[in-house]
């Protein structure tokens, strides 16, 4: 017996070339190629094309000077480079005051105008203190480690002091006959021009005609002759005038000056004021 | 035990976070000195010499070398019989009795002569007859005001002395004749002679 069979017509599915999961994931593959090309253009591009940039750094530096007649004489500046270092100078006072030969008259005027400036990168708030003294001198030449005379007046050394309770206050509590201390009221501003400079605090030097008077005797009889020997006090001994600056930051300058100083002071809208 | 810890590794930590303060405590400061001065010279030295001849005294004072300028005035005394007649270029008298020098005696510098003539010597002097004539002078400093001008001889100025010493020596035989003072100090010199003698020395 013969079974006939119907045969059923084949029917294919089309084939898919690729799951839709590896689609995706060649897009996304693409994307990322994408932008990965742009990214290696931006390189290319930093590579040749960027420029030169450069940049700053501000440091805060702290200068101060003695002017003497209107020129520097002395100065401590810490350098502004940043390599913790200071830019220096002592000099000397009254170095101009006589000429080469010319003796100093006691009685007579000198010019002496001194000031402060503020020569650092931050205002400040400073200070002088001002000494009086005389000292040995050996043969009447110069000698900084001769011995200092006390006995010998300051009184007699007159440093004529000016803008005294205008811009300069005189802590008198901390003053004596050798020395005065003289604090600027202000706050002293930093690159303001003539504006960092404070006004004089000494316009004139005068020595006191008075010491010529100051003497001790010997009285010697020789027969019938007597001879009276005055000697001076004054003579052959050596004036000395000094002046040390002191400046401090004004941040915090209370407790600054407090701290570096040891003197109470208030500080209200950029004006000092001793504290007793 | 556990609190120790806990109490330890928190000093640990404070003392790590103090560290520092000593450094936030500091402010920016800075100085600047100077000095300077000169020497005073005041030391003068003054001398008088006196040379006597025919009975009239010749007077110089002079200044050391080197030494400040001075004033200088001069006067002498004598017996009230005898008259003192003064005489010489730039010597000016004045109320006082003194004879002043015009202007100052610089440093090396020297007055003119004063000549200082014994008038009224008897003719008939004894011999052994003496009388004295003592001749003063004095210098003081010049002084200047405050342009450096030279102010006037101030003769009322008063030292301000501090000490004072004396010593006394026996008399010596034979004239000693200079005399040394310093400035605003007196100094005197006393001649004897004996009238009658020819010249009478230099004194």
């Amino acid at each position: 017996m013969k079974r006939s069979f119907m045969k059923k017509p084949i029917v294919r599915k089309p084939k898919k070339l690729l799951p839709p999961m590896a689609i995706y994931g060649l897009f996304a593959l693409a994307v990322v190629m994408l932008l990965g090309s742009s990214v290696g253009g931006a390189r290319a591009a930093l590579t040749y094309y960027s420029e030169t940039y450069s940049s700053r750094v501000q440091m805060y530096s702290i200068g101060v000077s003695l002017l003497e007649n209107g020129n520097p004489v002395s100065w401590r500046n810490y350098n502004s480079g940043g390599n913790g270092s200071w830019d220096e100078e002592t000099g000397e006072l009254l170095g101009d005051m006589l000429s080469d030969g010319e003796s100093l008259i006691p009685g007579r005027t000198y010019r002496e105008e001194l000031c402060v400036e503020n020569t650092g990168s931050i205002n400040q708030y400073v200070r002088v203190r001002i000494y009086k003294y005389w000292v040995d001198s050996v043969d009447g030449k110069d000698d900084k480690s001769s011995e200092r005379l006390r006995e010998l007046s300051p009184d007699l050394i007159h440093l004529n002091l000016v803008n005294q309770g205008t811009d300069w206050i005189e802590d008198k509590q901390s003053s004596t006959k050798e020395r005065t201390i003289l604090y600027y009221n202000k706050m002293l501003p930093a690159e303001a021009g003539e504006a960092s400079r404070t006004p004089l605090f000494a316009d004139r030097l005068t020595i006191d005609g008075e010491l010529a008077k100051k003497v001790s005797q010997t009285e010697s009889t020789d027969g019938a002759y007597t001879t009276v020997t005055t000697t001076y006090l004054y003579n052959g001994v050596k004036f000395v005038v000094k002046a040390e600056v002191d400046a401090v930051q004004e941040h915090n300058a209370e407790d600054a000056i407090l701290s570096a100083w040891g003197r109470k002071v208030s500080v209200n809208n950029g004006t000092l004021r001793l504290v007793d | 035990m556990k609190k120790m810890r806990y109490a330890a590794a928190v000093l640990a930590a404070a003392a790590i976070m103090t560290a520092g303060l000593g450094q936030a405590w500091a402010y920016f400061t800075t100085y600047a000195t100077a000095e300077g001065g000169y020497v005073i010279k005041l030391g003068d030295r003054t001398e008088i010499t006196e040379n006597f001849s025919d009975w009239t005294k010749t007077v110089t004072v002079t200044n050391e070398e080197g030494a400040a300028p001075v004033y200088v005035r001069v006067k002498a005394f004598g017996p009230s019989t005898y008259e003192l007649i003064y005489e010489g270029p730039g010597w000016t008298a004045k109320e006082d009795g003194y004879y002043y020098y015009d202007g100052m005696v610089p440093g090396g510098g020297s007055t003119g002569p004063l000549n200082i003539r014994i008038n009224g010597i008897p003719e008939d002097a004894k011999d052994g007859d003496t009388f004295n004539v003592i001749v003063i002078y004095e210098s003081t400093p010049v002084l200047y005001d405050e342009n450096g001008s030279a102010l006037p001889a101030d003769w009322t100025a008063v030292l301000d002395v501090t000490t004072s010493t004396e010593t006394v020596k026996p008399p010596e035989s034979g004239e000693t004749t200079e005399t040394t003072a310093s400035p605003g100090t007196t100094a005197g010199s006393e001649e004897g002679n004996t009238p009658g003698e020819e010249g009478g020395g230099e004194s």
